[in-house]
C-alpha cells in the first residue's frame, strides 16, 4: 500500500511531529507509515484523511502486491 | 484503542529496581554459591518425589527462591508497562518482539536439549525462564531506539 502523507503534509505545511500531535500518535509512527514500514489501523487512516480533508482512498492506495 | 493489560509507564522503573536486586542475587548464587543464612527455614514442600505422602516438609535456604521471584516479577513489570507515548506502532513492535523472543527461546531450548545433558540442563531451564522476557526487552528497546533516531521531516 502506498500513501501520499508526505505530500499532504507539505500542502498543510506541517512537520511529522506536528501531524503526530494532531492525530495523537508518536512521530515515529508517522515516519514508519510514510516510509511504508507500517500499515496504519483504519482508525488512524480515517483520522489522517479527516485532517487532510480528503477521502481515505486518495491518501492510501492499494498496490498490485496487496 | 487502549491496551487494557498494560500498567502505567512508571512501573517500568519500579520493575527495573526489583529486577536488578533479584538478578544480582541470582548471579551471586550461581557464580559464588552465596546464600544468606537467616533465610534458612523449614517449610511444607509439594511433590517431594521420594518419601511418604504428597506433602512433606523440607529445610531450605530461600535466597534463590526470593532472587528468582524478584527477577521474574521485575521482568514482568518492565514487560507489561506502557511506554510514555504508547500508540499502535509501538504495540505492533511489542507484539513482533514477543514473537521473536518466543521463537529464539524455542530454538535455544531445542538445541540445548541435544547438546546439554545432566546437571547442565537444569541450568539451561533456569536460564530459559529469564532469557525469554530479556530477549523480548532487548529487541523491543532496540526497535524503539532505532525508530527514535529518525529525524523529524518537514
Amino acid at each position: 500500500m502506498t500513501n501520499t502523507i508526505r505530500i499532504e503534509r507539505a500542502i498543510l505545511n506541517i512537520t511529522q511531529s506536528e501531524l503526530a500531535e494532531k492525530i495523537g500518535v508518536s512521530r515515529q509512527t508517522i515516519h514508519a507509515i510514510e516510509s511504508n514500514k507500517y500499515v496504519p489501523s483504519t482508525i488512524l487512516a480515517l483520522k489522517m484523511a479527516r485532517l487532510f480533508n480528503k477521502p481515505v482512498e486518495s491518501v492510501f492506495t492499494l498496490e498490485e502486491s496487496d | 484503542m487502549k491496551n487494557k493489560i498494560l500498567l502505567p509507564h512508571h512501573w517500568q522503573l519500579i520493575g527495573f529496581m526489583i529486577f536488578l536486586v533479584g538478578f544480582l542475587g541470582g548471579l551471586s548464587i550461581m557464580i559464588f554459591n552465596w546464600e544468606w543464612e537467616p533465610l534458612r527455614v523449614t517449610l511444607p514442600q509439594w511433590l517431594p518425589g521420594i518419601g511418604p505422602g504428597l506433602f512433606n516438609s523440607a529445610t531450605n535456604n530461600l535466597t534463590d527462591e526470593i532472587s528468582l521471584s524478584m527477577t521474574l516479577l521485575g521482568l514482568c513489570l518492565i514487560c507489561f508497562s506502557a511506554e510514555q507515548e504508547e500508540d499502535e506502532f509501538i504495540r505492533h513492535n511489542r507484539l513482533e518482539s514477543l514473537q521473536w523472543a518466543l521463537l529464539i527461546n524455542f530454538v535455544v531450548l531445542f538445541v540445548a536439549t541435544w547438546v546439554v545433558y545432566n546437571d547442565g540442563y537444569w541450568y539451561v531451564i533456569i536460564t530459559a525462564m529469564v532469557t525469554m522476557p530479556m530477549i523480548f526487552l532487548i529487541r523491543f528497546r532496540w526497535m524503539l531506539y532505532r525508530n527514535n533516531l529518525q529525524k523529524d521531516l518537514p
